[in-house]
């Protein structure tokens, strides 16, 4: 009866990690993406240019270009790793309101160590004529991590 | 027998807790990371290169600031191995370029149920001659877009990584000339350990 039931509890033992081994392999894709969002604008209103320690933005710029804004935004990385950021521009008009309510895409980038990478966006309109960059940090866009449960 | 049980009870355990799931609303602008596949925020970014660039282009600039180019958005060639609505992506693109009040563009997808409108108006007898479209007044257009998307695939074991090219083109229609042309590149992988640790 011991043998039998110790049998039993094997073959459970096992059906389980395999089990697991299924679940923990599934694709995780509720991401929590951000942690700190991080606002620069252009008006020269410019209150805190630090992403943490990691990341220093060292240039923004707005010029115009067939009638339609253009804003670039230079940033750099100062870590020794590669950081996964996204970043949103959302443009204002004269009297500062939004011009896509709906809102614009955020855009993956990545910056490499020591690195740096101009963000640029053009207006949507003749009418924009301020912008805003949000840069936030991007997690999991590489791997799925899961833990046994597939629960994250 | 009570290690069975133990043993049991945690199988049950395991396998309802994975099952939990909730529906809610998400951000249509935020970065989608579900899969490796073509997504969102590839038709996003694609998008807003394209428009960008265009905008941007020099000599088109020059152009936009004397009148407004009539475009014809022609097809996409998906030279992927996935299925692809690449007209969602011209639509994002042509949306992108007529707010920006420097492009129109003529539709020819619906060329027929325009036809068909034209000759009920001219010849229906129900509309005011007065007052109806006149046929042979269109507009032609003066540029066509067009362009192809294809991808390269590699896997390992470990691995899948998938590139994509966006490439958009821009010919005068009366010279042949083509006057701008850009493209667009994204790398997506990812990569699995057994236990997802």
């Amino acid at each position: 009866m011991k043998k039998m039931t110790n049998r039993l509890a094997l073959a459970a033992l096992v059906l389980m990690t395999a089990s697991l081994t299924l679940i923990g392999c599934q694709n995780n894709a509720g991401l929590q993406v951000q942690h700190d969002p991080y606002n620069i604008e252009t008006n020269n209103q410019v209150t805190d240019y630090k992403f943490g320690n990691k990341l220093i933005v060292s240039q923004i710029i707005g010029d115009i270009s067939g009638g339609l804004h253009n804003g670039n935004v230079v940033i750099k990385n100062t870590t020794k790793s590669s950081m996964n950021l996204q970043y949103q521009f959302t443009w204002y008009d004269q009297n500062n309101r939004e011009m896509d309510i709906d809102g614009s895409a955020w855009t993956p980038i990545t910056v490499y160590a020591k690195n740096q990478k101009t963000l640029s966006s053009i207006a949507p309109n003749p009418t924009a004529t301020q912008f805003r960059v949000s840069i936030r940090e991007l997690n999991a866009t590489k791997v799925f991590k899961t833990n046994l449960l597939g629960i994250k | 027998m009570k290690i069975f049980t133990l043993i049991t009870l945690s199988f049950i355990l395991a396998l309802t807790a994975g099952c939990a799931s909730k529906v809610q609303y998400g951000d249509a602008q935020a970065v989608e990371t579900v899969d490796i596949t073509f997504g969102s925020t590839d038709l996003q970014q694609i998008a807003g290169k394209m428009a960008d660039s265009l905008l941007a282009f020099p000599p088109m600039v020059k152009i936009t600031q004397q009148k407004r180019p009539t475009l014809l958005v022609d097809r996409i060639k998906n030279k992927t191995t996935e299925h692809i609505d690449t007209e969602s992506v011209t639509d994002t693109i042509v949306n992108k370029l007529l707010r920006s009040g420097q492009y129109r563009f003529v539709d020819m997808s619906n060329i027929d149920a325009i036809r068909k409108q034209l000759n009920y108006q001219a010849t229906g007898g129900l509309v005011d001659p007065a007052k109806a479209a006149k046929i042979g007044k269109q507009t032609g257009a003066e540029y066509m877009i067009y362009g192809n998307l294809s991808s390269i695939e590699k896997s390992n074991k470990k691995e899948k990584d998938v590139y994509y090219k966006f490439t958009l083109k821009l010919v005068n229609l009366e010279s042949g000339i083509l006057e701008w042309q850009d493209e667009k590149e994204i790398r997506k992988n990812v990569s699995r350990s057994l236990f997802g640790l």
